[in-house]
């Protein structure tokens, strides 16, 4: 049977080219690969998506988990799929803005390999302290560091993450030098803090969240220029540290391959805006302390240039680099 | 009492039709797709998770607990019928495990593991249910030089595991920890080990090498003897269940890896991985007649049982009230909450008690249906050892590659099983047992991290091993091993030279 | 020199060779001090570690008296990874139903008792099992057949 109705499809495809193809899309079930395992960042945006896509589209969309290789590999999978709106990627931050600051020959690129349909949720990270450390604020970090250079602990889920870039970018501006301490994801660096392993530490929001809540770790700053949406006491690193353009979040977006026919892109974008505005997905994030997403293709590109130029910045200063 | 009523109100959530219905349907699955040999439970939970998003959360963890019982409890079954481990806290079931099968006792081996797992499922979840808030509070004060001397401690344990040559034992414990390091050090970023192959960032598959080492090598090495002379299983199939006789001398095995396995369960950073190789270490060195043990001793099977069973317990508590995972399985569910829209942690079990309890409830509820479930189909499992051999080995070969290839769904994974199925036959004919290798493997990549993360916090001060007391308390006990180990080792080695 | 005990002896060979192998790669990472160990530093040690293991087995292994080493029968060895990995190359560009027929029907070369007619009926039952099982009930993601 999916044999057959595959040859149908790419005669379809050849014999009157792509606009049949879209009228009719989808006909068959979708894939969204996740370069990571499932349960984290990217895969439950993804998740949250696909069940929306699967009732607005009448298809079933399966959420694959390619992971590995810092997400290269789903990621090189996703720049490799056939352009025919079938096979999608969700990816984050990590991909398109700090990995091509960091790494070298990167398998993809995401002008090259990727047409980029939109963003699905964006979060600010969060500078957070131990309760009972003495850094009880931004500026008394500041002035415990100017003290002690290379001596304060500074919790990252890893090096080279987008929290170490955004930690590494506030040090900087600052005029600080902070002593980086990486774990081995969110969960354990949020724990480091929580025990006061590490005096402080650049979180997401969703991995610290219940240590705040438990009264054993102090929100200090938000990393965006904007003040998050949904913990609007929470001041950022702009107001209270006196640093000029610091401005990390992390992101996640959906893409497809390049060369995937404009209507199926156009189509696609337009079902995304509409389940990014549906309360309950937006409740759904907003757990995570995130805003859905949902802009045009372009400005989306453009925010990612932007993210990519500032991150290369970054780890230049900084001298970032995994040896 | 607060406790009754908690614990009222969890048996509320968990003995309602529809939840029991789930908790029945997710060990039934579990133990069904877990039984398959080369699918362990991280790759069953991850398949059956879909099953669950439609669920409201109380009903979904209460799936998901009894898929990951079900799975785990398959794990052991495949490790004592065909010597193939599900996960690495199995590894050591099938030390004692396959070799009571291979005497034609599977039915007790598998009979015993049901209720040690029962038993110590019950003592856990009560543990659970009673201490979970100051046990959350125990784990924050493990600081990075305690998990590294908790590691060493594991890794000499290790070395007790072996039957044979302690010196072979001792290398592959090494070179377990070596190929551990494969992939990103999580210290510095550094790509190491993987000659520019993007899937070994992440280091090497557990899964590859276990069903490698474990499952296809042991297969290549029973087709190469030649069928009339191959007996997988001496002596007939034997009695189903264990004796009188067998269950008491199991029960203190069952307490003392009860109490191990709730222990080490309860360390979000990789305790619950040492509690079933930690508990057969204990067994043989204070068991009476610790002779037989790696030829097909019940209290082998027994404690680690236990160990595994309670560990799987109470590492929900880290789970559950910090958000920390203690193994890949945990991950998943946490995962699975997440998709469900609740952040794990404690403000979860104060927010939402009817789900925390009710999870608790379960776990006693789906233990009761594992036992239910198993006891019964034991005497099929066992029958399955009667079908042929060149029947069953394609079998085996094909559920090994699909439960390799669903973990990252990478073809590149199946490479792996073909280098770790080859060098765990070469490994096998010199003679030297994969065992101490498999904990080598998953303790490395963590002592190495832990270690250094302590010098970086200290500033490079070695001091922290020992002026942290629980640190400085593990070394000791890890010194201790050592000696129990070398000198008996030390007094064999001069009787042979005397001979010669 | 006579290898007396030749299990032993090809047992520390395999040893020393790999961590030799682990400490000259290691050499690309840096060492750093004890204090503040770089990503070569467990490596090296480790790998001395294993070398140095591997000779206290090697070294008495030409002096005393061991286990023999019976040489491998190499009919089974090669038909099942082979097999397997002929199933990871076709998987991806030919479908499970094809790949695992391939799998299972060189597997079964590595067993001369196994008869054509029944490794043939294995291969399709295990093949229909797999498929009910783990593409249409658990829904994992793989092409069935060759993707056009």
């Amino acid at each position: 049977m999916r044999v057959a109705a595959g040859l149908l499809c790419a005669l379809l495809a050849v014999a009157c080219g792509s606009p049949v193809q879209a009228q009719s899309y989808p006909t068959k079930p979708l894939r969204l690969i996740v370069p990571y395992a499932p349960g984290g960042f990217a895969d439950v945006a993804a998740r949250i998506v696909a069940e929306k896509l699967q009732q607005r589209l009448g298809q079933q969309v399966i959420v694959e988990n390619r992971s590995g290789g810092n997400g290269f590999i789903g990621t090189t999978a996703g720049a490799k799929a056939s352009p025919d709106g079938y096979t999608l990627l969700v990816a984050h931050t990590g991909e398109f803005a700090v990995s091509p600051a960091v790494f070298k020959d990167i398998p993809f690129e995401l002008e090259r390999d990727f047409e980029s349909i939109t963003m699905i949720s964006i979060a600010p990270l969060l500078v957070a302290a131990n309760a009972k450390s003495p850094i009880q604020s931004i500026p008394d970090l500041i002035k415990t560091a100017k003290a002690k250079p290379n001596a304060v602990g500074m919790g990252t889920p890893g090096t080279a993450s987008i929290n170490h870039l955004a930690g590494e970018w506030f040090a900087d501006a600052a005029g600080i030098k902070l002593l980086h301490v990486p774990y081995k994801g969110g969960a354990p660096a949020g724990v480091a803090v929580a025990a006061g392993e590490v005096p402080m530490g650049v979180m997401a929001i969703s991995s610290v969240m219940a240590q705040i809540q438990a009264g054993r770790v102090k929100p200090l700053a938000v990393t965006t220029a904007k003040r998050s949406a949904q913990y609007k006491d929470w001041p950022t690193l702009q107001e209270v540290g006196n640093v000029k353009d610091v401005d990390a979040s992390i992101w996640t977006g959906l893409f497809a391959p390049k060369g995937t026919p404009k209507p199926i892109l156009d189509r696609l974008h337009a079902e995304m805006v509409a389940i990014l505005a549906m309360p309950d997905v937006r409740e759904k994030f907003a757990q995570g302390g995130a805003d859905t997403g949902g802009m045009s293709p372009a400005e989306f590109v453009a925010i990612i240039k932007r993210e990519a130029a500032a991150y290369r910045t970054i780890v230049e200063k900084a001298n970032i680099k995994p040896e | 009492m607060d406790i009754l009523s908690n614990l009222a109100l969890g048996f509320g959530v968990a003995v309602t039709l529809q939840n029991l219905a789930y908790c029945f349907i997710g060990v039934f699955l579990g133990t069904l797709i877990g039984v398959l040999p080369g699918i362990g439970p991280v790759a069953t939970v991850a398949m059956l998770l879909p099953l669950t998003f439609n669920l409201n959360p109380a009903t979904a963890m209460i799936m998901l607990a009894g898929i990951y019982y079900g799975a785990q409890y398959g794990g052991s079954t495949t490790a004592i019928l065909v010597n193939i481990p599900g996960e690495s806290s199995s590894v050591v079931t099938t030390i004692d495990g396959h070799a009571m099968a291979k005497q034609g006792r599977a039915g007790p081996a598998l009979g015993i593991a049901a209720i040690a797992s029962f038993v110590a499922g019950s003592i856990a979840t009560l543990v659970v249910a009673l201490f979970s808030p100051p046990l959350a509070e125990i784990a924050l004060k493990f600081q990075p030089a305690d998990y590294f001397s908790l590691m060493v401690f594991g890794l000499v344990g290790a070395v007790v595991l072996a039957r044979g040559s302690i010196r072979k034992a001792v290398a592959m414990v090494v070179l377990g920890l070596l190929l551990g390091l494969v992939g990103s050090d999580v210290n510095s970023g550094v790509i190491r080990f993987t000659f520019g192959i993007p899937a070994l960032a992440e280091g090497i598959s557990f899964a590859a090498l276990a069903m490698g080492m474990f499952g296809v090598a042991e297969v290549i090495y029973n087709l190469e003897q030649r069928a009339a002379e191959r007996q997988v299983v001496v002596g007939g199939i034997g009695r189903v269940m264990p004796s009188l006789a067998d269950l008491r001398q199991c029960i203190w095995s069952v307490a003392r890896g009860t109490g191990l396995g709730s222990l080490l369960g309860i360390l979000p950073g990789g305790g619950a991985l040492l509690s079933s190789f930690a508990a057969y270490t204990v067994e043989k060195k204070v068991a009476r007649a610790p002779k037989n043990f790696g030829d097909g001793d019940i209290r082998g099977v027994a404690a680690p049982e236990a160990a595994n069973n309670a560990g799987a317990q109470t590492s929900f508590i880290p789970m559950l009230t910090l958000g920390v995972p203690s193994n890949p399985t945990m991950a998943l569910m946490i995962g699975a909450l997440m998709i469900q829209g609740i952040q794990p942690g404690p403000q979860a079990m104060l927010q939402r008690p009817e789900l925390f309890w009710g999870i608790v409830a379960s776990m006693w509820i789906g233990n009761l249906f594992l036992l239910l479930l198993n006891l019964p189909l034991v005497g099929l499992w066992v029958r399955l050892l009667a079908v042929p051999y060149r029947l069953l080995f394609p079998a085996i070969l094909m559920f090994c590659c699909i439960g390799v290839y669903s973990i990252n769904n990478n073809p590149f994974d199946l490479f792996q099983l073909v280098v770790f199925s080859a060098l765990g036959y070469v490994l096998l004919k010199l003679g030297c047992e994969p065992a101490p290798l498999i904990l080598g493997l998953v303790l490395g990549p963590m002592m190495e991290e832990y270690l250094r993360r302590a010098l970086l916090i200290s500033l490079g001060d070695p001091m922290v091993l020992i002026t942290s007391p629980l640190s400085a308390a593990f070394l000791m006990a890890a010194l201790a091993l050592l000696v129990s180990i070398a000198i008996p080792a030390i007094r064999t080695q001069r009787e042979v030279a005397m001979k010669e | 020199m006579r290898i007396r005990s030749p299990s032993d002896f090809w047992c520390g060979l395999l040893f020393i060779v790999v961590g030799i192998a682990f400490v000259v790669l290691a050499r690309n990472y840096r060492l750093g001090t004890p204090a503040r160990m770089g990503p070569g530093f467990f490596p090296t040690i480790l790998g001395g570690i294993l070398a140095a293991l591997g000779l206290t087995l090697a070294i008495p292994a030409l002096l005393r008296d061991g286990d023999a080493l019976a040489f491998p029968r190499l009919r089974p060895i090669m038909a099942i990874l082979v097999a397997i990995m002929v199933f990871a190359l076709l998987l991806a560009p030919l479908g499970f139903v094809l790949a695992a027929a391939a799998l299972i029907l060189i597997a079964g070369l590595a067993e001369p008792e196994l008869r054509p007619l029944e490794n043939v009926g294995l291969t399709l039952f295990l093949i229909a099992f797999s498929v009910v099982i783990f593409v249409v009930a658990l829904g994992l993601p793989m092409n069935l057949w060759p993707d056009l």
